[in-house]
């Protein structure tokens, strides 16, 4: 069938029409599914108290299977998270190494904050230089990274929950992702964003039902993929969907950290102060706090 | 010179055996295995682990040359260092070093008590008591503010932040609100002194320190009397003198993006000069500039240039210089760069170090590298130097390279 160059015009016209429409309401459906799971993982440092191991190592593939190459390394930590502020979409979390013993009372403090214009901070406490330190994030770059939490390969910028003004989101695909339904989702940082993170484009699997991530794709500057994401394990605790086991993959420099949830606990009565600098250099403060934190968990 | 790597302390720490193999495909075939509503019944907290010992053993072989000069050294040391709570008496933590010198020195094995202290709270007031370090300011390794701890030998150039030695003090921390008030006093504070005759005028420091954080940043505020971390030569009676001096001061950080901005301020009232009939005291004004710059996950640049001012010069100072007195300036300064990191998954260490006067009269380097292959051993090694200019207060230090081989064995590892 032949179309005339007017029809033709029109038919482009409506192309479009169509697609900017349906680039609008896939846009606000991604959206609203991102902050359905922000919600979700917002929850999860609502007045929390979990205990994690964090192993890491270099790895290979065979028989498609991630397989650690060399011995991992393998930390205990405790962490305790609030949520604070406009709507609870601040957070104050801390977290202190339990094993190994040599690393035991080593300590992070992050606030991380929903506002876009707030920069998330980070505080250590160095015994061998006798003060707290503020850590600065390397965001700056494609080839730079954030702070890493304790030497693994997750980093704030992979925590980081809230500012979701600094993205668009795109609703590219409803897939069955091992039997479950899922959204994918690209997420594209503003140039503001763009110029303090690592990555230009991610794309993420969320569970249609729990609202959760299942997987994740972050890319480079350059558009290559640079790590992968995997969730594993779901729970629902309290009415919070969760993912007991948390897989990241540094593809370009092959190290895997693993973050498995022994225990989790919420609706805790976590006192303020110890979300404080205080509880980086004043043990015996930081102790009685965690002692109280264990004795309601239990 | 002192190396700044903050993230050092988040490295990776080879632990226990342990292999792990994860069913994640690259084609997607991950597996949600357990996909439960409910909790677990087996979700328990794990006991906290009870504090450990840690026991090492190093031996060193250094190399020093200067000039025609060199010398061969070996030395061993074992290291003890653990923490543990006490109770309601408090939380206890301690390091302890046995010497064992090079028999050629004819020194005898020596004990050192590395740090040793015992921390307690009640209510908003802490307080801790023992050797230990106490950091001031925002800029480690300059004379501003930095100035609590005993001033660093070369040797000691280079060396790991966690064998810095502490001194004897005890520090008791006030929490108000988001602000923090800090007291210390130092009983027999350590002064390196060029002279064996040596004048002390006194043996407590004590100071106050007042934190107010702000969004991105701390603003804090320094009062202290204290004795110099060197003392200064009376180039009439060739005495090493030490007096009390007062101290005030400010320091701010302000994180910006990946940078932290690092300012301190101090004036210093009663410091000693000496002209060639004696001693006197003077008034200087001491101002540093730093910025600390995460570069990625594990790679840090620090840099930082400080300046100290004399207040009034009305006639001329001198210092102690290899070959007479040499003229003190009203102004001088110094810079200090370095860079960290790290390489084979965390395994390999990296440290470069170099420090000058701003008036280009000397520049000393470090590099330092440590490997460790597993968590029962540790190989090191660094090289360091010094290039003085002739006729510089430093000449004696021209030409001085130092290059340092040493492995650690860890008892318990594994």
């Amino acid at each position: 069938m032949q179309i005339s160059k007017s029809n033709a015009l029109i038919a482009l016209t409506t192309a479009l029409a169509l697609a900017f429409g349906a680039t609008h309401v896939t846009a606000q459906s991604a959206r609203a599914i991102v902050e359905r799971m922000d919600e979700n993982a917002q929850m999860q440092n609502d007045s929390s108290f979990s205990v994690l191991k964090i192993s890491t190592c270099k790895f290979g593939i065979s028989n498609n299977k991630v397989k650690c190459t060399a011995r991992p390394t393998v930390k205990t930590l405790e962490s305790a998270s609030i949520t604070v502020g406009r709507n609870g979409k601040d957070a104050k979390s801390i977290a202190f190494v339990l094993e190994p013993a040599s690393e035991r009372g080593i300590g992070m403090l992050s606030y991380t904050y929903d506002d876009a214009n707030k920069d998330n901070e980070t505080w250590l406490y160095l015994s061998a230089l006798g003060k707290v330190k503020r850590i600065v994030a390397s965001n700056s770059s494609a080839d730079s990274e954030p702070v890493s939490l304790f030497g693994s390969e997750f980093t704030t910028e992979d925590q980081e929950t809230g500012k979701l003004d600094e993205y668009t989101f795109n609703l590219l695909d409803t897939v069955n992702y091992q039997g479950n339904k899922a959204y994918v989702i690209e997420q594209i940082p503003t140039p503001a964003r763009a110029r303090k993170s690592r990555y230009s484009r991610t794309v993420i699997w969320v569970d249609a039902e729990r609202y959760v991530m299942l997987k994740g794709e972050m890319y480079d500057k350059r558009g290559k993929e640079i790590r992968r994401l995997f969730s594993d394990k779901f729970q629902q605790i309290n009415g919070v969907w969760l993912a007991r086991s948390l897989t990241i993959m540094n593809l370009v420099s092959n190290r895997l950290s693993n973050m498995a949830m022994l225990s989790i606990d919420f609706g805790m009565q976590i006192d303020d102060s110890l979300m404080t600098q205080r509880a980086l250099t004043d043990t015996a403060f930081r102790e009685r706090h965690l002692e109280a934190l264990r004795a309601q968990a239990n | 010179m002192k190396r700044i790597v903050v993230l050092a302390a988040l490295g990776a720490f080879p632990a226990t055996a342990q292999e792990l193999e994860f069913d994640l495909g690259f084609d997607d075939e991950i597996l949600i295995d357990e996909t439960v509503d409910e909790p677990a019944a087996d979700l328990t907290f794990d006991e906290p682990a009870a504090g450990g010992l840690d026991l090492s053993a190093t031996n060193s072989v250094s190399y020093a040359t200067l000039g025609s000069d060199s010398v061969f050294h070996w030395d061993m040391r074992l290291d003890a260092s653990s923490a543990s709570q006490l109770g309601d008496i408090g939380y206890l933590e301690w390091a302890l070093r046995l010497n064992l010198p090079d028999a050629q020195d004819g020194l005898s094995p020596a004990f050192d008590i590395r740090r040793l202290s015992l921390q307690n709270s009640v209510d908003n007031l802490s307080w801790k008591l023992g050797k230990f370090r106490l950091g001031w300011g925002e800029i480690e390794g300059t004379p501003v503010l930095d100035v609590l701890n005993p001033a660093l030998s070369l040797d000691e150039v280079g060396v790991n932040e966690d064998e810095l030695p502490g001194q004897w003090m005890g520090q008791a921390d006030y929490f108000a609100g988001n602000t923090t008030l800090t007291g210390f006093v130092i009983a027999d504070p350590q002064i390196s002194h060029v002279s064996s005759t040596t004048v002390q005028g006194g043996d407590l420091e004590m100071g106050l320190q007042a934190q107010f954080p702000f969004e991105g940043g701390k603003f804090q505020l320094y009062a202290a009397q204290l004795l110099p971390q060197a003392g200064v030569l009376d180039l009439g009676t060739d005495e090493s003198s030490a007096q009390p001096y007062t101290l005030v001061g400010a320091s701010v950080n302000k994180a910006i993006g990946p940078a932290l901005l690092e300012f301190d301020i101090a004036g210093k009232f009663g410091l000693e000069r000496s002209d060639l009939a004696g001693l006197s005291s003077h008034d200087r004004l001491d101002v540093g500039v730093g910025i600390e710059y995460a570069v990625g996950n594990s790679t840090q640049i620090t840099a930082a240039v400080y300046g100290q001012y004399w207040l009034e010069q009305t006639q001329d100072y001198f210092v102690n210089g290899p070959d007479g007195p040499l003229e003190s300036p009203q102004f001088s300064g110094a810079y200090l760069l370095s860079l960290s990191d790290q390489f084979a998954d965390g395994a390999v260490d990296v440290s470069a170090n170099v420090g000058g006067a701003l008036d280009g009269t000397m520049i000393g380097y470090s590099v330092s590298a440590s490997y460790t292959p597993s968590d029962l051993w540790k190989l090191s090694a660094g090289v360091s130097g010094v290039f003085a200019e002739t006729g510089s207060a430093f000449e004696m230090l021209d030409g001085t390279t130092t290059a340092t081989l040493g492995v650690t064995y860890y008892y318990g590892g594994e």
